[in-house]
């Protein structure tokens, strides 16, 4: 009986011991900070707005797995060169832009623009600049005057040397003024053409340009025509835009759905946390009929984003070639920033406006919600597709002398289909 | 300082079994058993920065071999190798009610811990506290996410309906695959303590039942090190389990 006892009160004393033990040992956990949503972090002052524009990134950014830029080293880099700068003198605002352009100057991400303080920041746009081609398109007089991003296919001058019958349509009001279409047939063939600066296509058929819906009109009659032998779809210095003309534009080209590559976003708060790849799927216009015919792809290396997956797209069709030069290289498709909880955001934010509930932020970066892999299993965000056929031009060699239009990528593209 | 604290905390730990089995091992035995049951488990993070996001718990199970060297009648030091899921949920809410992830995480575990018992002679109670080594050997993710790039048809049809949720929106993307594991991220070694309490019923002098209930907190984050103003993550582990040993012999001296 008294060994009993002594073995029970052995056993409460361990059992105490032991819970001890683990109390103590459970308190070792790193701690759990709290963390703010995308633009909800008050910033009084430039190292405050570093630390917000730096966490922004690191959660928000979807390309870390595949970027060269060390994130982490441009913390340790520039959180002391923020510290030292003070928000409200302008001197110290113009060095800051100057680290920001450091810090994003790498990043694989071509839609990436940043607004810092006024600023704006495109690296992509800045590394294009480092291409002479890329300089003489945006500065080199010409007839016909380029535009000032360097997309100097103005088909309105264009096509009347190139195409027998044609109907052209510009934008004249509204958000996407100055946009341009023209489809016509390429003078004595039965080549079908059509080129556009944008894709804004479904919102100008239904309810946009009268003239540019004209054109869509034609272009879709001529489609379904059994004269028609070939087909030239233009995209070279096309800026992107809407990706639900994906549908509306290839979806004419197919009878079932076709898989162009993948796409993913991120899962969580660490960097490297991602969702799982859901396939990228071109769903075909009801009633559509496969266009079996041969189609040749103009692209070059101002076809951006969404004239990018169009060139991808179809290019995944077996009559399909693609003429021209590298694209832009900016593929991952943008949603609102909480729909996957990546992708653009605000950040430093500097004044709460009490009366009107309007938040200033110090600044905003644009950038892709999802990262896109094409059917190769290859990710060409920031390195742009490459053409089957490659032919480099400029501006010098497009718009030979004046009034006379040589275009070799054309000439290309119907030497091909003739 | 963490590492001197777990330091001493194994030293004291061995100490003690050391002092227990050399002084009194009149009543030594060794007995072994298989138990199973159901393991609920929490992620215990931070995803207040996320909109609309939570983390669940979810439901799995645990299958061990436990091995017990008794060296008193209320003292016992105990192994329960085995396979435990520690699985939770990731989900939206509100606007982005939907979209979620199942995480299915497979760990074969290594417990190792003090058996306490007290009671009669054939039903006792008993409590367990100790440690475990663990890894994270299989992974599954299955859940619904918006698919950017496979929107529905295009309709001529121009429509001004608002939407009510992200699946208005969007197409749902349903997924049910293997988790790829990263090397650069992931942290497949897990340690941690663990706590438990039970009854057993020794129905003859071979074999008894068992049931307990266990509690498992995981002192690693899931992730490595790898990247500044990481967001630990780690798991808690409910676990009930219903089990039977054998006593395989003693060696009473």
């Amino acid at each position: 009986m008294k060994k009993l006892a002594s073995y029970t009160s052995k056993s409460y004393l361990l059992l105490i011991c032991a819970v001890t033990v683990l109390i103590i040992v459970s308190s070792c956990h790193k701690e759990i900070s709290t963390t703010n949503q995308t633009g909800s972090t008050a910033t009084g002052n430039f190292s405050q707005v570093f630390e917000d524009f730096w966490t922004n990134m690191n959660n928000n950014y979807v390309f870390w797995s595949i970027d060269t830029t060390n994130w982490d080293n441009m913390h340790t880099l520039y959180a002391p060169k923020f510290a030292s700068l003070n928000l409200y003198d302008s001197a110290d605002n113009i060095k800051a832009q100057g680290y920001f352009k450091a810090m994003v100057d790498g990043l694989s991400d071509s839609h990436y623009t940043l607004f810092p303080g006024g600023g704006y920041i495109q690296p992509a746009h800045d590394r294009k600049l480092q291409n002479p081609q890329f300089i003489e398109n945006m500065f080199g007089t010409a007839p016909y005057s380029p535009s000032v991003d360097g997309h100097f296919y103005y088909t309105n001058t264009l096509d009347s040397l190139y195409l027998s019958e044609k109907v052209v349509g510009v934008d004249t009001t509204g958000s996407n003024k100055d946009m341009y279409a023209v489809s016509g047939m390429v003078s004595g063939s039965n080549i079908l053409y059509l080129a556009f600066s944008k894709f804004a296509l479904v919102s100008e058929y239904q309810g946009g340009s009268a003239k540019i819906k004209a054109v869509l009109d034609y272009f879709f009659n001529k489609l379904s025509s059994a004269s028609v032998t070939g087909l030239i779809i233009d995209v070279r210095g096309n800026i992107g835009g809407d990706v639900s003309d994906l549908n509306f534009l290839v979806g004419s080209l197919i009878s079932s759905p076709l898989q162009v590559g993948y796409t993913r976003s991120k899962s969580g708060t660490g960097r490297l946390d991602y969702t799982p790849w859901a396939p990228a799927i071109v769903t075909p216009r009801a009633g559509a009929t496969a266009f079996t015919k041969p189609i040749v792809v103009l692209a070059d290396g101002e076809s951006v984003s969404m004239a990018e997956l169009t060139t991808m797209s179809l290019k995944r069709l077996s009559n399909t070639t693609v003429v021209g030069d590298t694209t832009w290289g900016a593929n991952g498709p943008l949603t609102d920033n909480s729909v996957f909880n990546a992708g653009s955001f605000n950040f430093g934010n500097v004044y709460n406006n009490i009366e009107t509930g309007a938040t200033t932020y110090y600044g905003n970066a644009y950038t892709s919600s999802t990262m896109f892999k094409y059917m190769d299993d290859k990710i060409y965000e920031g390195k742009g597709f490459p053409p089957d056929v490659e032919l480099k031009q400029s501006i010098t060699t497009v718009f030979l002398r004046n009034n006379y239009i040589d275009d070799p990528q054309l000439d290309k593209a119907i030497s091909l289909l003739q | 300082m963490k590492q001197k604290l777990q330091r001493n905390v194994a030293h004291g730990i061995v100490m003690f079994i050391l002092a227990v089995v050399c002084n009194q091992q009149t009543h030594a035995q060794f007995s072994i058993g298989v138990s199973a049951g159901y393991a609920n488990n929490y992620l215990v993070t931070n995803v207040s920065n996320l909109v609309s996001t939570e983390y669940k718990s979810l439901p799995g199970f645990s299958a061990a071999v436990p091995m017990m060297y008794s060296i008193e009648d209320w003292f016992a030091i105990k192994a329960e190798p085995g396979f435990m899921q520690k699985n939770y949920r990731m989900q939206r809410t509100g606007f982005y009610q939907g979209i979620y992830q199942d995480n299915t995480n497979g760990y074969i575990q290594l417990p190792v811990m003090g058996h306490f018992s007290f009671g009669g002679e054939n039903l006792r109670g008993y409590i367990d506290a100790g440690g475990y080594a663990g890894y994270w050997l299989t992974a599954h993710v299955k859940g619904v996410m918006p698919n950017i790039l496979d929107q529905p048809a295009y309709s001529s049809a121009v429509s001004n309906e608002q939407p009510n949720n992200v699946f208005d929106e969007y197409t749902p993307y349903s997924y049910n695959e293997k988790y790829q594991f990263n090397t650069t991220k992931d942290n497949r070694i897990e340690l941690g303590i663990l706590a438990g309490a039970g009854i057993s019923y020794q129905v003859n002098d071979s074999y008894q039942l068992f049931a307990q209930a266990s509690y498992y907190e995981s002192l690693t984050d899931q992730q490595k090190k790898y990247e500044t103003g990481q967001v630990p993550r780690y798991n808690q582990t409910y676990v009930f389990n219903l089990g039977v040993m054998f006593t395989l012999g003693s060696s009473g001296y």
